[in-house]
């Protein structure tokens, strides 16, 4: 929480402006934006899974 | 000054004309929970940080919902329960500290605003409009039911946040605040709900609402977001006719245990009950153990 935000939560609400109130809206509309822009980006497509195995090649096979 | 509200149990006896769907629940799941919650009042100390979380987020959409029926823009309407919610968590001088990291003074406020700028204006759930003008928020409502019990009809009483049209349909709105993820596992549980079959059923009889059932308007609080779902409940006449049929069997036997003064426990129905440990112990020794709740009575006809 931003600074002048804390400063609101922690003032007497009976000494808030209309300003403080305002701020406190635009402020958690912007969390909220974010929060939304976050649950629409694509996600992180996981890379290929390399083999554990050994490499085998067709001459170490013994008929 | 507020009147107190009248008695709902039939004078000089424990017999309980008056239910709601809280003091039903309490019934219907165990009648020694029932006797421990209504009959003797029995709350855990302290306050509890849910109910007072989820009724200041109730007050301030019906507040909400208030001011705009009466022409309040949306803007303004949202600045004003945004201030009354600074107000009501400023307790002894300072902000309210509810010990808890999703449930606090901070996410209260933000789930407010982001419930009132995700629906607001544009919300599609329309509140109805009554047949007296008025708009359907926050309607109380006492039921008389066609049984008495000496001359004392019994009655049904509650409290709707809304009745909305949803989608061509008429519901009464409900709305929830949890913890837990909002999907469909989370609204199967209201399909049975007894709550949600009292509320369709007032609707209809009170109201002369032609509702479907109930629109559950749920909100996850967790730490870091608030996140929001609708589910509905269907309730047909047929089933509501028989949740009826069903409630008259549960008000003749909650009659049989209080004319007895025996309230049995139901041990298939302990998981979560905050009597377990009490009624885990000696008959002997139980009543020590209820001395660390506090004595607040549950009232139906109370007024909210």
């Amino acid at each position: 929480m931003s600074n002048d935000i804390a400063t609101i939560f922690a003032t007497d609400p009976l000494k808030l402006t209309r300003e403080d109130i305002d701020d406190v809206i635009k402020y958690y509309r912007e969390k909220r934006a974010q929060f939304v822009l976050e649950g629409k980006a694509p996600k992180k497509v996981k890379s290929e899974k390399k083999s554990a195995g050994p490499d085998i090649s067709l001459d170490d096979i013994v008929i | 000054m507020i009147e107190a509200a009248p008695s709902p149990f039939i004078p000089g006896t424990h017999i309980q004309f008056a239910w709601d769907s809280t003091s039903l629940g309490y019934f219907k799941r165990c009648p020694r929970l029932y006797e421990y919650s209504i009959i003797r009042g029995l709350r855990s100390s302290g306050a509890d940080i849910h109910l007072f979380f989820g009724g200041l987020y109730h007050k301030a959409l019906e507040n909400y919902d208030h001011l705009l029926t009466q022409g309040t823009s949306s803007e303004d309407a949202l600045v004003k329960v945004v201030r009354e919610l600074f107000i009501s968590t400023w307790i002894d001088g300072k902000p309210w500290e509810s010990g808890d990291t999703a449930k606090n003074r901070e996410n209260l406020i933000r789930s407010v605003i982001w419930y009132i700028t995700q629906f607001g204006e544009s919300d599609p759930a329309k509140t109805i409009v009554l047949k007296d003008g008025k708009p359907a928020v926050e309607l109380s409502f006492k039921m008389p039911l066609d049984w008495k019990i000496d001359d004392q009809h019994y009655i049904l009483a509650g409290h709707l946040d809304r009745v909305v049209t949803f989608g061509g349909e008429t519901f009464v709105m409900d709305r929830k605040t949890t913890g837990t993820t909002i999907g469909t596992y989370y609204f199967e549980r209201y399909d049975l709900d007894n709550q949600m079959s009292l509320y369709s059923l007032a609707a209809k009889a009170v109201f002369d609402s032609p509702v479907r059932g109930v629109l559950i308007d749920a909100a996850q609080i967790a730490v870091g977001f608030t996140r929001f779902g609708r589910g509905v409940t269907y309730r047909t006449d047929e089933q509501l006719g028989e949740w009826l049929a069903d409630l008259k069997v549960w008000l003749d036997k909650a009659r049989e245990y209080a004319e007895a003064k025996y309230w049995p426990q139901n041990d298939a129905a302990c998981f979560g009950c905050r009597f377990v440990k009490v009624c885990s112990k000696s008959p002997l020794t139980r009543d020590i153990e209820l001395n660390q709740f506090e004595v607040r009575h549950w009232n139906p006809l109370e007024n909210r």
